[in-house]
């Protein structure tokens, strides 16, 4: 494989790029009403583990990812099967954000343009900065990353200066019992989750020891910003953010400085750029766990078969967005299974068999 | 539409296979055409027209109990 190097402060932003491009948008924790702020912090207290989690993995397999360690600890049969369903929630979770993007984009800034129209630009722009590796990606991230929680942090406070916004809308608390807050719980932890792709980044980061505060540092930077969003939605909408696909949207719709309208556009701008280094990272990702599973020795002449897989499926994975809505916890349930209890499923394994590679030279 | 989606597979197998033949990567080779077939075989049935079974569909069925146990009543 190619010599590829990455700063645990790249690494982290990455993962951060990753968290809450797309979450800032749908806003898993709507789903728990005027509780969204402490479902996300439900949500963070899951989403540190899973951090931990795959951080001490890294540990014990210091230049292997989640592909390879897989197999060394289950054995070629049932870890190449297990590595398998790891893949598979790569290129599910590229098609889900190529989807999200497609169904953002249509249905607020090109009313009318088919969904695939919108989806084929996408995968076009992220195979190609994909081709170009890991490292160009972060830098493109650090660059833009600023710009995203400059913007998200302006937008915010606009939105908590309008008349009609009040914090008091957060109360009561826990008004429905406690099974919304912990649906909210788990669909903040499975954005959270996304945490996972670390585990395919820790032999790229350089210096190595950082691994276990660049997985905190990123959740919890992530957490803060959902919290932020979250307490802007409740405190305009109340309770009836639960049933808005993009709250944070329509808040910041609602924004009126004397003659400034649609300050919108920033929010659009957050999502284009956001999604569009999301799916480029995961495809890198894809294409690199896939080159490991099949044990290739180059991975670049994946991206484009791949890209194909990944938009063929964001065309099929949902036919709408009340589907999404009625099935989104059934989805929380997938992408918790394979970032919460199969890592921690292999961490066990790991402890009790006690297999390392040990402290090993970073490649 | 069908042509046009051949033609982008053309393409893909035009700017890849090449480089790897030349190396003689044959291993690589076989991924590449396993994940471009799996491709084809999920892109062209939809822009024939036909129902393309989502991938959500076995997802939904396992964690159905996990997403019931977490809707109010």
């Amino acid at each position: 494989m190619e010599r590829v190097r990455i700063s645990p402060l790249q690494g982290a932003m990455l993962l951060v790029t990753t968290i809450t491009s797309t979450a800032i948008i749908l806003l898993p924790g709507a789903i728990a009403g005027r509780d969204a702020w402490l479902a996300t912090l439900g949500g963070l207290a899951v989403g540190l583990v899973m951090a931990v989690t795959i951080s001490f993995l890294g540990q014990r397999f210091p230049g292997e990812t989640i592909i390879e360690y897989t197999e060394i600890l289950l054995g070629k049969y049932i870890g190449k099967t297990v590595s398998a369903l790891f893949l598979t929630f790569f290129g599910y979770l590229a098609a889900l954000t190529l989807w999200d993007f497609g169904v953002f984009i249509s249905s607020s800034l090109l009313v009318g343009t088919p969904m695939m129209a919108i989806n084929i630009i996408g995968i076009l722009v992220a195979t190609y900065t994909a081709r170009y590796g890991l490292e160009v990606i972060a830098r493109v991230n650090q660059i833009f990353l600023p710009l995203i929680i400059i913007s998200v942090l302006l937008a915010s406070i606009i939105v908590f200066t309008m008349p009609k916004t009040s914090l008091a809308h957060i109360l009561p608390v826990l008004e429905n019992g406690t099974k919304p807050l912990l649906a909210g719980t788990a669909k903040v932890a499975d954005w959270l989750g996304e945490v996972i792709v670390l585990s395919m980044v820790i032999p790229f980061l350089y210096p190595q020891k950082h691994s276990r505060s660049v997985a905190m540092v990123s959740v919890l930077i992530s957490s803060l910003i959902l919290l932020l969003v979250s307490l802007v939605v409740v405190a305009t909408f109340g309770d009836i953010s639960p049933t808005l696909f993009f709250p944070f949207y329509s808040a910041v719709l609602l924004i009126e400085i004397s003659r400034v309208l649609r300050l919108d556009v920033v929010i659009t701008t957050i999502w284009i750029i956001g999604s569009f280094i999301k799916i480029s990272f995961l495809l890198y990702i894809l294409a690199h766990g896939t080159a490991q599973w099949f044990k290739l020795v180059k991975h670049n002449f994946l991206i484009m078969p791949l890209a194909v897989i990944i938009l063929s499926l964001s065309l099929i994975i949902l036919k709408s967005v009340a589907e999404y809505q009625s099935i989104s916890l059934q989805i929380s349930g997938y992408l918790l299974f394979i970032s919460l209890v199969l890592p921690a499923f292999l961490l066990l394994t790991a402890i009790i068999t006690g297999r390392t590679t040990g402290k090993k030279d970073v490649k | 539409m069908i042509i046009l989606v051949m033609l982008v597979f053309l393409v893909i197998i035009a700017l890849e296979v090449p480089g790897l033949v030349k190396e003689k990567m044959w291993r690589e080779l076989a991924a590449f055409a396993f994940l471009l077939f799996f491709g084809m075989a999920l892109s062209i049935p939809q822009v024939l027209g036909l129902q393309v079974p989502s991938p959500n569909e076995p997802i939904e069925m396992i964690f159905k109990p996990f997403a019931e146990w977490l809707t109010p009543k």
